[in-house]
């Protein structure tokens, strides 16, 4: 009781409560084996890691011990990689030959004709198109055959003048000369612009105006809809009812031709509506 | 765990584990297992008088070995490994005090203070009292509180204490008095109330 009047003792029981609390039993026991199972699971890593290196981990061991590092198998690995990147460099350069002597020649022709713009205007304009110059100068090359290029240029009158004059000369580096970039830029071949994809109201359009389809195009009008509605159940009845017609039109011949009791009705009928033949009167 | 009392280590932590059992004074303090036998009861005790609960002080002081053991390379650099280890778990215990709401943990803790024999409606008169009294506790401004609370411990001195609240040790027993005064005022009102 005395513990509830006085807030100091309420203050030490508290405290003292704090001081000499016990930790529970195996407390040690259990951060102990905490701390392994983190220690393990480290250890356990790294031993993985070490297990399974790395293939460029092991290259780059061997680039220091070359001969040491290198297991047989990732020697033949290696060996493939280098023979495959050889054989794809040789085809690149051998592909490059096959075209380039066109491609040399003409993008001297070029560079010749945007060097010296000025002055060899007129030899430009009388053996190159301005497409086939700007083309092997780098804007579009997409009709640039190699065969037929080459034998227009056997035609030039000083193709060998031209080729030294652009050998010597410098080609134009775009960001280094801004002007023969205009240049270039000015005489390049014009293509017509790519078709823009239609928008969605265009492709609901296109849709609706197929031909035999006049209710997908009656929706898009709400106020003639119900009329071409009607109009079209029409045309799909007289559709029906002249088909119907056809499949019996080879009965109707043979009615005519030969009146069956069906047909009998009809006639009967047909004598009733026609007045009767007059008769001759003995009168 | 191995039915000798002795811990399951890995191997490399068995020779540090001989010689903390057999010559504790030769251990040196860097030791993790060492550390272990030697702090894991303060480390407790310091994280129970935040938390008042004995399953979160106890994963409290795992998680501060668990912080040790990822600075062990840096031990031999920590000047006062006991302040060291006192601090972290300390602050670990402040950010879970913070994560849990605090009658869940005051009331089992005040419960636990009753006595079995005392009768059911003075046990819970106590158990009030003594949950008013941890809640004004908390109430103190922080600094106060957190010296009354580390004042408990009895392994810790003014000067440890003023170590780890980054305090002076005349900081500490301004500290400790006006906890007390203030302390004192508002149970009085809340017993006259």
């Amino acid at each position: 009781m005395n513990a509830q009047l006085n807030p100091d003792a309420r203050v030490d029981r508290i405290l003292t409560a704090l001081r000499t609390t016990e930790p529970p039993a195996g407390l040690e026991a259990r951060i102990a084996q905490r701390l392994a199972a983190r220690l393990a699971g480290v250890t356990h890593a790294r031993t993985h890691s070490n297990a399974a290196p790395s293939f460029f981990a092991s290259v780059q061991s061997a680039m220091k011990a070359p001969r040491l590092s290198f297991a047989p198998a990732q020697l033949y690995t290696i060996t493939a990689l280098v023979l495959l990147i050889s054989l794809s460099t040789f085809t690149i350069v051998h592909h490059r030959l096959a075209t380039n002597p066109t491609r040399t020649d003409f993008n001297a022709n070029a560079s010749a004709v945007t060097h010296n713009h000025v002055t060899n205007s007129s030899l430009v304009t009388q053996d190159h198109t301005p497409d086939n110059s700007f083309e092997a100068v780098g804007f579009g090359g997409a009709g640039f055959e190699g065969a037929g290029l080459q034998s227009r240029h056997k035609s030039l009158t000083k193709p060998s003048a031209l080729a030294a004059e652009a050998i010597s000369s410098p080609r134009p580096n775009p960001t280094q000369d801004p002007d023969q970039l205009a240049l270039a830029e000015t005489l390049a071949p014009s293509r017509a612009a790519p078709l823009p994809p239609l928008t969605a109201q265009e492709k609901t359009l296109v849709a609706a105006t197929r031909p035999g389809q006049p209710i997908q195009l009656a929706e898009l009008d709400s106020a003639r809809a119900p009329i071409l509605r009607a109009e079209a159940e029409g045309r799909q009845n007289a559709n029906i009812q002249r088909y119907v017609k056809s499949l019996l039109a080879p009965f109707a011949v043979a009615d005519a031709l030969q009146p069956t009791k069906y047909s009998e009705p009809r006639e009967i009928s047909t004598n009733a509506s026609t007045p009767p033949p007059p008769t001759s009167s003995t009168n | 765990m191995a039915s000798s009392g002795r811990l399951e280590l890995p191997s490399h932590w068995e020779r540090h584990w001989d010689v903390a059992f057999v010559s504790e004074e030769t251990a040196s303090e860097t030791d993790i297992p060492a550390l272990v036998q030697t702090y894991s009861s303060l480390l407790f005790r310091v994280a129970h008088s935040i938390l008042r609960n004995r399953a979160e002080s106890e994963d409290v002081v795992q998680d501060a070995f668990l912080r040790v053991l990822e600075h062990e390379k840096e031990l031999p650099t920590v000047r006062d490994l006991r302040v060291w280890l006192v601090r972290i778990t300390w602050n670990l215990a402040i950010d879970r005090r913070r994560r849990i709401r605090p009658d869940q943990l005051d009331e089992p803790f005040a419960a636990s203070l009753i006595a079995h024999s005392t009768p059911a409606d003075q046990a819970l008169s106590d158990a009030r009292q003594i949950t008013a009294t941890l809640r004004e506790i908390e109430r103190l401004p922080k600094p106060e509180s957190h010296a009354l609370l580390l004042s408990a411990i009895d392994e810790l001195s003014i000067t440890e204490i003023s170590t780890i609240l980054h305090r002076s040790e005349s900081a500490v027993r301004a500290l400790l008095f006006r906890a007390r005064t203030r302390l004192r005022e508002r149970l009085e009102k809340g017993t006259t109330r």
